[in-house]
């Protein structure tokens, strides 16, 4: 097994280089057309001063071009940071702030609204787009063919670092080591078992851990990536369409992803022989739905992965039949990865053991940029799991104030900060409520004055400064007080409870 | 009323009507749909399909652009520009 991200394309590079490896929006690559343009990227790149250890900002959509400048910066020793290129500015400037990027790869539009907001406009490197607005590869195509160029990497250096938001407001860094990154790599392509006619997509952000699959196990036997573009990634019937002109076999997503696919009109024409593995990862999907999968693609693996951003997959359990609807979700599972998994306790209740899931092992990150990473590698995931008598994890909840939305974690507290941050309110509280596919953020604000009160357009505008639409709040109720309990906190179970009933 | 006025009324109509009830009072023309979560970026695919439906065309998917549906100015235009050619016809 390779050592480092940038080899992974070795072993199909001699032995299927005419295969299509990519097949992007802007340009479909062999795997010798995907290994020229890494070589040349790598040329351009340390033409602009990327040397071991740089980070790279990368803010494009999901492209091959993006997928090149990934394997280019690891062969060059440096640490990729993928930028939301959709999302707020204001995001990304923080994230460029945390993690001094060297350069950030951006087209026009964004360098303009960023140029404003960074002091060092010099590290934007701009990506030009063609007539048709796809990424233009002038840059890289106008370097003669070099030789190639390696920086010398150890298992342990940082390959790329993920951000995800921190209850603070400030977004924190995950950074994961080649290592890292590879020891799922091997244990996935083990579990997926693709040859080389076989065809994944890209459906997940490149800010996403799940990308990471996307990204690098169809190298290992000789596959083709699809990736799904972003005009059509909400659209449930297009990606139908593209499932079946691009013969995917290989899918792995967010379940609200999935739930687009079955809700579209275009579910029904996918035969049940359409994919050889479902993954899903990130929230629990119903057994409702499950069943719907599993009773369709009859023949398919289908899995429950489950990870943070700080461990990548941890756990993974396979749905082998279909479920009770109205049982809970199906178990996270057991330990893969080569992972060690166990249950810091808050009680023992005889076999059902009962606590806080924490991971130890080869995919658990090396420590947040900016902090001094730990050598033992424990992540405490802040989940609350049980335990069941063979070894089973089953999910209940969060520990603390964390949901899903959409797939996207959000730390409440994160929007509570930001709301906190406006001038006319003196105290505010959100909660969750609603099922997974109709999940919406609801805040309780005590205002200054209750003769002048800010209205939810104005709220949802200040928030949008900072944060993206799932993390905007849907409605807003003025209260005198917040409830609190017993210890002084806000008491939260009776804000959900009342906004469920509203 | 002009054709363009028209198309304008009846696209505020289902907009009001696929949002919350307790927030069409505060959406004006411009206000910024997704940017702000009013509509998320997955159910916006049900609501283009409600658009087809009353104004009996189909956009180009090739076309579709999220930018599109964040203002009610913006998606009036874009249906009066997908359907320009239609009503000229019955003209």
């Amino acid at each position: 097994m390779p050592k480092r991200l940038d080899e992974l394309i070795l072993h199909s590079l001699s032995a299927f280089p005419n295969r299509t490896a990519v097949c992007g929006p802007d340009r479909t690559l062999t795997f010798s057309e995907l290994n020229d343009s890494i070589l040349k990227a790598t040329y351009w790149l340390r033409s602009l001063e990327v040397g071991k250890g740089d980070r790279v900002g990368v803010c494009l959509e999901r492209s091959a071009f993006s997928i090149v400048m990934f394997h280019a910066i690891s062969r060059l020793g440096g640490v990729y940071v993928p930028l939301d290129n959709e999302g707020p500015s204001q995001l990304v400037c923080d994230v460029i702030s945390d993690c001094t990027p060297k350069i950030v790869l951006c087209d026009t539009d964004k360098m303009l609204q960023l140029a404003g907001q960074i002091s060092d406009k010099s590290k934007l490197i701009t990506v030009k787009r063609d007539a048709k607005g796809n990424i233009s590869w002038s840059e890289i195509e106008s370097m003669s063919k070099p030789t190639d160029i390696r920086n010398e990497v150890d298992w342990n250096d940082p390959a790329y670092i993920l951000y995800t938001s921190g209850s603070t407001g400030q977004p924190k860094g995950v950074c994961l080591s080649h290592g890292n990154a590879i020891a799922f790599i091997e244990w996935a392509a083990k579990l997926t078992n693709a040859n080389e006619d076989d065809v994944f997509a890209s459906h997940a952000s490149f800010g996403f851990g799940i990308s990471v699959y996307d990204i690098y196990v169809p190298l290992l036997s000789g596959s083709k990536l699809a990736i799904i573009p972003e005009s059509i990634r909400n659209n449930g019937a297009a990606i139908c369409t593209f499932i079946t002109s691009h013969k995917i076999n290989h899918w792995y997503s967010v379940p609200s992803a999935l739930l687009l696919l079955i809700r579209s009109q275009e579910f029904k024409t996918l035969p049940s022989t359409q994919f050889k593995t479902i993954k899903y990862a990130g929230e629990p999907l119903p057994n409702r739905f499950a069943n719907v999968l599993r009773t369709k693609f009859c023949n398919s693996r289908i899995f429950n992965f489950y990870g943070n951003t700080e461990t990548n997959v941890c756990t993974y359990f396979e749905i082998k039949s279909e479920l009770d609807p109205s049982d809970p979700p199906v178990p996270i599972g057991f330990p893969s990865c080569g992972n060690r998994v166990w249950i810091e306790e808050a009680g023992i209740n005889g076999v059902n053991r009962q606590g806080e899931l924490v991971v130890q092992g080869p995919t658990v990150m090396l420590g947040y940029w900016g902090d001094t990473f730990n050598t033992d590698r424990v992540y405490r995931t802040r989940d609350l799991v049980r335990e069941t008598g063979d070894g089973c994890f089953l999910y209940i909840c969060r520990v603390d104030n964390v949901v899903k939305i959409r797939g996207h974690r959000v730390e409440i507290g994160e929007v509570e900060s930001h709301l906190m941050r406006h001038p006319d309110l003196r105290d505010v509280a959100v909660v969750c409520v609603g099922e997974i596919e109709n999940r919406k953020l609801i805040a309780y604000v005590v205002p200054n004055d209750p003769q002048s009160l800010p209205t939810l357009v104005g709220l949802k505008e200040f928030l949008a400064k900072h944060l993206p639409p799932y993390k905007i709040i849907s409605m807003v109720h003025f209260v005198q007080t917040l409830p609190k309990n017993i210890n002084g906190k806000i008491d939260r179970k009776k804000l959900k409870s009342e906004a469920e009933a509203a | 009323m002009g054709m363009n006025d028209q198309i304008h009324v009846k696209v505020r109509s289902i907009v009001e009507k696929f949002l919350d009830k307790n927030h069409s009072s505060e959406i004006s023309d411009t206000t910024k749909l997704i940017t702000l979560g009013y509509i998320d970026s997955f159910s916006i695919v049900e609501l283009i399909s409600i658009l087809e439906t009353e104004f009996s065309f189909q956009f180009d998917p090739a076309t579709l652009k999220l930018e599109t549906f964040d203002s009610i100015n913006s998606i009036s235009e874009a249906v009066e520009l997908a359907t320009q050619t239609k009503f000229l016809k019955h003209a």
